[in-house]
């Protein structure tokens, strides 16, 4: 199978996962929103990185974004998108492929202020992903 | 002595002061804009909005014009860290 190589591929990716989760959402299958909305960004930070990286297995969001995504980003908006990076990653991480919604939802729960229940995280990253998105599209 | 520190060791040294048992991870890459993760228990009940701003309060006092050799920076606490863990 051909691997996905092209920084345009991988945004139209990011785009796909980003209306998957929006639609999970929709349906109320929070689980599955709130892993595509990570992928999501994911995608779009992996369309930035730059040939010869060696983070292909990386999941993490931070260094990923350190890597391409933040070296392009306006000064001025560093800060606003380091506060959504945060907010990210505080509930997002790549092994929730794992866990049932209920898990999910335990686990980020006791760590966030804000946090009611899986579909408020689940709306939080949907709208995250989009922010991330958005940006990439426009760098 | 500060004249032959790096913008990213400034930081670094600016950070450590301000934050207890920090921990920076600016990742491989050492050219280009400084960019990772910063980890404090001093971020613990604060909103990341108040986090963020807390750092780049530090980030525009000791860098000054230099600030803009700094992009994202993701600010967590220990327990957030050791999540991200595989």
């Amino acid at each position: 199978m051909r691997r996905v190589g092209s920084p345009r591929e991988y945004l139209d990716a990011a785009a796909d996962r980003a209306q998957d989760s929006k639609d999970l959402y929709r349906t109320e299958r929070f689980g599955g929103a709130i892993y595509l909305a990570g992928v999501s960004i994911e995608c779009a930070l992996h369309s930035f990185l730059p040939s010869g990286h060696h983070l292909g297995g990386n999941h993490n969001l931070a260094l990923l974004s350190g890597a391409g995504f933040s070296q392009r980003l306006a000064p001025r908006r560093a800060k606003e998108v380091g506060r959504i990076l945060t907010d990210v990653m505080i509930r997002w991480n790549n092994g929730q492929r794992y866990y049932p919604t209920v898990l999910t939802e335990r686990l980020i729960k006791p760590r966030v202020e804000t946090y009611r229940d899986a579909k408020g995280n689940a709306n939080f990253l949907v709208e995250a992903a989009y922010d991330i998105f958005k940006q990439a599209f426009a760098l | 002595m500060n004249g032959a520190a790096t913008v990213r060791e400034r930081l670094e040294r600016a950070l450590s002061d301000r934050y207890r048992e920090v921990h920076v991870d600016f990742g491989p890459q050492r050219a280009g804009r400084i960019s990772g993760i910063l980890v404090s228990p001093d971020f613990e009940g604060l909103t990341t909005d108040q986090r963020q701003d807390d750092l780049w309060d530090v980030v525009r006092v000791t860098l000054g014009a230099e600030s803009s050799d700094v992009s994202t920076i993701v600010t967590l606490t220990p327990d957030e860290y050791e999540d991200l863990r595989p």
